[in-house]
């Protein structure tokens, strides 16, 4: 496919089907998860952990009824309530989530939501649509994915140069 | 048409900040250590007062005996009655898997996705511990090379 012509190594990389293109994501909506588990402010400390320790996420979006998000509760806020709070058993999921999370868009840049991610330390992001409801989350586990895809088509693509 | 430019991105950088390729570019070399005779009361302490979401465990000796995790955390209380009478080698994870300075960082990312864990232990050739590489070290550089991707796509659609 090529022989090392400069030129003609220039040609091929600007026509697309000789590519890998694996991973060649743009925004929040090619890679978020649509699939959501959502939980009432009033569901105890308890049943947030048995969720998060039986099934394998790490972050649950709190809603309320009408599908408008109240909160995220994450692996992390049942730590910190665990270190700081000696009656933990009797809190629910309303008093330990965290408020007003940091959300996106399905359009946002993906380099966007990584660097909200990794300057904020956290690893998910609600996505809401134009009326603010949660249409899907985006975690550091979609970003890893992307980000692996793109990795191996780039190494690919140095290999077949 | 933004598969052409992404194309070039690894032939030449273009200007564009060079794509790291290896766990040796990115990994983090400042560690925390925990003994396996801390108490998980002391465990939970330190990782709710630190940014760090995984501490290596380490034998006197300086072997590596496991890390201990924020989901070890999770699981033990999900699942063990007793846990505040348990010491780190109770609750971390034994079987700990791990990267080379060298490994591809497409390997270290499909090692961490299949295994569901967010951290390697990096060891050199020497076979001790030389730093660790976890998902937000991948996140970041991932956001370099992405945020040079996007531009590179506008660029070129206003070419065009």
């Amino acid at each position: 496919m090529n022989h090392g012509n400069p030129e003609s190594t220039a040609r091929e990389a600007s026509m697309p089907s000789e590519n890998d293109t694996r991973g060649r994501y743009k925004c929040v909506a090619d890679v978020m998860t649509r699939k959501t588990v959502t939980l009432s402010p009033h569901h105890g400390f308890a049943e947030a952990v048995s969720l998060m320790a039986d099934r394998h996420f790490r972050h649950v979006v709190v809603a309320d009824t009408g599908g408008q998000i109240l909160g995220v509760i994450s692996d992390r806020d049942i730590l910190r309530t665990l270190a700081r709070t000696s009656n933990w058993q009797t809190k629910d999921v309303g008093q330990i989530m965290t408020r007003d999370p940091i959300t996106v868009k399905c359009e946002t840049p993906i380099s966007v939501a990584v660097a909200k991610m990794v300057a904020k330390r956290i690893n998910c992001l609600p996505v809401l649509d134009d009326e603010g409801k949660v249409c899907g989350i985006l975690t550091s586990t979609d970003l890893l994915k992307a980000y692996q895809k793109l990795l191996e088509s780039l190494e690919n693509n140095r290999a077949t140069l | 048409m933004e598969i052409g430019a992404v194309k070039n991105l690894s032939v030449d950088d273009r200007g564009m900040p060079s794509s790291a390729t290896c766990v040796a570019d990115i990994m983090s070399t400042s560690l925390v250590t925990l003994s396996a005779h801390h108490t998980f009361g002391q465990a939970v302490q330190l990782m709710t007062n630190s940014p760090f979401r995984h501490f290596l465990v380490i034998h006197a000796d300086g072997r590596l005996a496991g890390v201990f995790s924020d989901r070890d955390v999770l699981r033990a209380l999900g699942r063990t009655p007793n846990w505040q009478g348990k010491n780190v080698s109770g609750v971390m994870t034994h079987k700990v898997f791990t990267a080379s300075p060298e490994t591809p960082l497409s390997v270290a990312a499909s090692e961490m996705l299949s295994r569901r864990i967010n951290c390697l232990p990096v060891f050199g050739k020497d076979g001790k511990v030389c730093g660790i590489i976890t998902s937000t070290d991948l996140l970041r550089s991932y956001q370099k090379i992405q945020a040079s991707l996007e531009n590179s796509c506008i660029t070129d659609e206003a070419s065009m």
